[in-house]
């Protein structure tokens, strides 16, 4: 945006040429080490899996081509797939939207300047994503267990029947997304501290001189002054709820209960993969799967935006 | 929130968030310092047990699992990547930030839907790689494919958009710096706070990995600490007891770890603060 | 920045040192090399490497070989059960890295079976001449369909009997004593009788999920989702019809407590006597004694009616990739000898598939107090040789899973029975094609 005529014209031309001359030569050079490693470990075995997609493979045997055949089977004849994806989505809004609202909560409370034992609380605050899975299966089991779960203990000194939370549809998901919640919250909870904490604490200063209120500061300051670090938040949790599968694989186990009722993509594509060893269905799967969450992440970009640019 | 009301709702809030997120790594304290057959128990045992030490001693003395070897070899591995996700992703998400060059926002775009694909399939062709390497039961087999990561260069590129002002780089320019030192002296201590982030959840991440490990370390010498304890797991015979009082164990040194950094995080954002 | 590298730097040191000992898990070439080298002694120098779950109790034998025979060094490299058998299917997939010997087992195996060039042919390095030592439907699982074709040799089995619950029994006023009840219960339709009754005076059911019943009834039919050639009879099969309309009747009939296998909610039903009989195989008693101690003394065995069943076990094989064929072979051929099976149950408790240890004073004198005493281990020896062979082929996973969620539904959401087959059926089908 300089001005292209001026007295200094010649002398800025020549800066800022070798300037962009610099900048492409860093630029190539700071990216390179990472998409050297990411080419041979993470691009080849990616575009390996788009050439399997192709063929019927039972992984252990002779591959044979088939074509489109995996694809049209998948977007014509596989109730369980749809059924995977609609309970992605429904698993992806019960958990992972209260999960960043209370994660922004936290990170606000916690990013309080008077606040005594920061660290102690933000340890606290991840313990549940160190604690191990083994650990993790046992004490959610006990919890919703139908027999001697606490939940339906709680529930009969309530004087309610005892309810089977694993078999019904709601109750496995409500389960499975108060799993999640925990094990997540806190992880994103730390993501939005140190985001906030790219924002300057005399912005706020001069706010609170102005008389704004603590909302608006929040709408004000803090979304706005948060743009990118929200887009990285939407899109991240968005890629990771469409890829969630441990939870409802420790939960429910690998069919994601007995009528698939918290099967998602992720574990549908994992037991086709490891359990039937079909591999070429598998990586149709893990395309469409792609596709769909490229449009969705697209689709959340711009909701974003628009949000964002509301206000 | 000078008012002591905002005070006790925030202690509370807090408060409650803390029981909600010990209590199962409380109970696992619990299980391990009783007997397999109290996890049956109902109502659930509450309260520690006296069998942890036996616990212990049985898990060392019956089971053959090399527990302190996998516990160097996590370490080596959870420090060497995240000391290289550090460096490596930072630079990269400079670059995208804050250097123009041409593709740079197609080669972002790109990454980024890299990031959308599963990759639960990778598993066989990485695996066919490592053979060729001949990388299997070698530790760099678990250490090259984690040096970088997409999202530590998104994460860092994000926060340098909206912490790093283009003034700062403009200045640093002024004052004669080169692209690195402008990177190293300017950019890396405003993004402190995202870097100490970026540290804690790697070194989580591949603290508590296990599914890639397990299939390319065999051997006990070069076992991770999760595999391991994944080890204790007999296939006709689990003792629930004696594989909490392991894992337990596993996660103290990373919560130990993860606390220190959560120091130095709180810290970094402290000077952050004064200068403004 | 600085501060954090040099804590980084210190606590690698620290956790280095505590590694200490040897090379710090760097390159192990003869790992997976399966080097050979010529000893000193004249005979060549073998390393042979070996993959196994935990739990087979076979480490202290292979040592004991290792000390036999100077030549042989053996890498064990073992893992939890799936884990073990995830790396093996990645090794084989990829075309390298698999080890001399694998274990692998039963739930596996029929999977492995549809690639013969994955494996030795055992058929070639004399397995026929001891194959004769073996149970016969242990032999039919470990070969080809034809039996030309010898992909493992038998390692331990998991034959089946029924425990009952004494207090519940006699609270029921049912006979308490074994041979009394044996009597009783001769076939299914007695089980269900027997549940009723049990029903009826205690209110208790009689087992955990129908889903243990339908593996044990289905368990003693010789062929299940697949006919000799391969082809799918699921749909069309009566036996198979038969022992899900069985399952399904002792949901309908309240005779099932409807607890999940392996969660705390089971051993705590166990515990607490929650239903009236458990249907276990032999290396079930150690999972019941440590998750259920308070019923200790309230046990007692007696014989599956119409036969008996089986439920796990395995087999060490030798994929094609590994080196030092020979030596392999004489490894597990000798660990697997009667002899080392009775080793391995006396330390162990794992059962033999060696049907001439049988008679064995170890075997027919083992008993429990937590079992009342009964003769478990002669129980066992005889239900071990009532099992019937069965084909399983290698989609039976894909079969099996939509059958047993079908009677999951009928069980947990009181599904229809015959809808809930059509379309488990209709599933099958649909997965198989791709």
């Amino acid at each position: 945006m300089q001005p292209r005529i001026g007295t200094h014209t010649k002398k800025t031309r020549k800066l800022r040429n070798s300037q962009s001359f610099k900048d492409h030569v860093s630029g190539y050079l700071y990216i390179a080490p990472f998409f050297i490693l990411f080419g041979i470990f993470t691009l080849f075995p990616i575009l390996w899996s788009a050439q399997i997609s192709f063929y019927s493979w039972n992984i252990l045997g002779s591959k044979e081509f088939i074509g489109f055949q995996n694809f049209i089977w998948l977007l014509t004849d596989d109730p369980r797939f749809w059924k995977a994806v609609g309970n992605t989505f429904t698993l992806w809004i019960i958990s992972t939207i209260p999960q960043l609202f209370f994660a922004l909560v936290l990170a606000t409370v916690l990013n309080q300047s008077m606040l005594k034992g920061k660290a102690l609380f933000r340890t606290a605050a991840l313990i549940p994503n160190v604690t191990s899975l083994v650990a993790v299966a046992v004490i959610f089991g006990s919890i919703f267990g139908t027999h001697y779960g606490i939940l339906n203990w709680l529930l009969s000194q309530l004087g309610f029947d005892k309810f089977n939370w694993l078999a019904s549809y709601w109750g496995a998901q409500f389960a499975v997304a108060l799993m999640v919640t925990w094990r997540w919250l806190g992880y994103n909870a730390i993501i939005y501290l140190a985001a906030l904490q790219s924002i300057p604490s005399d912005i706020y200063e001069a706010a609170r001189i102005d008389g704004a209120s603590r909302v608006q500061q929040f709408f004000n300051i803090t979304i706005p002054m948060m743009r990118p670090i929200i887009l990285f938040t939407v899109i991240v949790s968005t890629v990771g709820g469409m890829q969630l599968f441990v939870e409802p694989m420790i939960f429910a186990g690998d069919q994601g209960g007995s009528k698939g009722q918290v099967l998602t993509m992720v574990l549908y594509l994992y037991t086709t993969a490891f359990t039937n060893n079909q591999f070429g269905y598998a990586s149709a799967i893990a395309w469409l799967m792609f596709l769909i969450i490229v449009a969705f992440s697209v689709f959340n970009f711009y909701l974003t935006r628009k949000i964002n640019s509301a206000d | 929130m000078n008012k002591p009301i905002g005070k006790i709702i925030s202690y509370s809030f807090l408060t409650l968030m803390l029981v909600f997120s010990i209590f199962p790594f409380y109970w696992m304290f619990v299980i391990a310092s009783r007997t397999t057959a109290d996890t049956n128990k109902f109502p659930p045992a509450f309260t520690p047990g006296s069998q942890f030490m036996s616990n212990i001693d049985k898990m060392f003395n019956e089971y053959n699992i090399q527990f302190f070897r996998a516990l160097g070899n996590t370490a080596l591995l959870a420090t060497t990547l995240t000391l290289s996700a550090l460096f490596f992703c930072s630079l990269a998400a400079f670059a995208f930030s804050r250097l123009s060059f041409k593709g740079r926002s197609f080669l972002f775009i790109f990454l980024l839907m890299t990031m959308m694909i599963p990759g639960q399939l990778g598993i066989v062709p990485l695996y066919i790689i490592m053979t060729k390497f001949g990388w299997i039961n070698d530790l760099r087999a678990v250490l090259l494919p984690g040096l970088v990561s997409v999202f530590g260069v998104f994460w860092l590129k994000q926060y340098m958009d909206s912490a790093v002002h283009r003034e700062l780089i403009e200045s640093a320019r002024m004052d004669g710096c080169t692209n690195f030192q402008t990177y190293y002296k300017i950019v890396v201590p405003i993004v402190k706070p995202a870097m100490a982030t970026l540290a804690i959840l790697t070194f989580m991440n591949v603290w508590n990995d296990f599914l890639w490990p397990s299939i390319v370390l065999k051997d006990p010498s070069v076992q991770t600490i999760q595999i391991a304890i994944r080890n204790l797991n007999k296939v006709y015979y689990k003792d629930n007891a004696v594989i909490m009082t392991g894992t337990f164990l596993a996660t103290i040194p990373l919560l130990v770890m993860v606390s220190i950094f959560m120091r130095q995080f709180v810290a970094g954002i402290t000077q952050g603060a004064l200068k403004g | 920045m600085k501060k954090l590298g040099i804590m980084l730097m210190s606590f690698v040191l620290v956790f280095s040192l505590a590694a200490c000992g040897g090379s710090s898990g760097g390159s192990t070439p003869a790992n997976n090399a399966g080097g050979e080298a010529s000893g000193s002694g004249g005979q060549k120098q073998v390393t042979l490497n070996m993959w196994l779950f935990t739990g087979t109790g076979l480490e202290p034998l292979v040592d004991q070989y290792m000390k036999e025979n100077p030549h042989v060094k053996v890498n064990i490299q073992a893992q939890e059960y799936a884990d073990h058998h995830n790396g093996l299917v990645t090794a084989l997939a990829a075309g390298s890295g698999a080890p001399d010997i694998s274990l692998v087992e039963i739930g596996y195996l029929d999977r492995f079976k549809a690639e013969e060039n994955n494996f030795h042919n055992l058929a070639d390095l004399g397995a026929n001449d001891i194959m004769g030592n073996y149970l016969d439907w242990k032999v039919v699982q470990a070969s080809s369909q034809d039996g030309s074709f010898i992909f493992g040799l038998p390692t331990d089995v998991g034959p089946m009997a029924m425990m009952y619950r004494t207090d519940i029994f006699e609270q029921a006023g049912l006979p308490t004593d074994p041979a009394a009840l044996q009597e009783k219960i001769k076939s299914w339709e007695d089980f269900i009788t027997v549940g009723k009754t049990i029903k009826a005076e205690t209110g208790k059911p009689m087992v955990d999920s129908i889903l243990s019943v339908f593996d044990v009834v289905k368990g003693q039919k010789n062929e299940h989702y697949f006919d000799s050639k391969g082809e799918l009879i699921a749909g069309t099969n009566p036996e198979m019809k038969k022992a899900y309309d069985f399952a399904v009747r002792v949901a309908k009939e309240g005779l099932s407590a409807n607890i999940a296998q392996w969660t705390p909610e089971w051993g705590a039903g166990m515990n607490n006597g929650d239903f009236a009989v458990m249907l276990s195989p032999a290396w079930m008693m150690g999972f019941m004694k440590g998750n259920a101690p308070d019923s200790a003394g309230k046990w007692n065995v007696i014989q599956m009616p119409e036969g008996s069943g089986n439920w796990g076990g395995s087999f060490l094989t030798l994929p094609k990739q590994g080196k030092n064929t020979e030596e392999a072979y004489k490894l597990i051929s000798w660990l697997l000898s009667p002899e080392m099976q009775l080793e391995n149950f006396k330390a162990n408790g794992n059962f033999p598939s060696t049907p001439s240890i049988y008679d064995s004073e170890a075997i027919q004198t083992f008993s429990d107090p937590f079992f009342s005493d009964a003769p478990v281990g002669k129980i066992y020896a005889e239900a071990a040789q009532k099992v019937v062979p069965v084909y399983y082929g290698p989609s039976y996973v894909i079969a099996n899973t939509p059958i047993t969620n079908a009677l999951g539904e009928v069980q947990n959401n009181n599904a229809d029975p015959e809808a809930m087959w059509k379309d488990a059926i209709t599933q099958i089908e649909r997965e198989l094609r791709r």
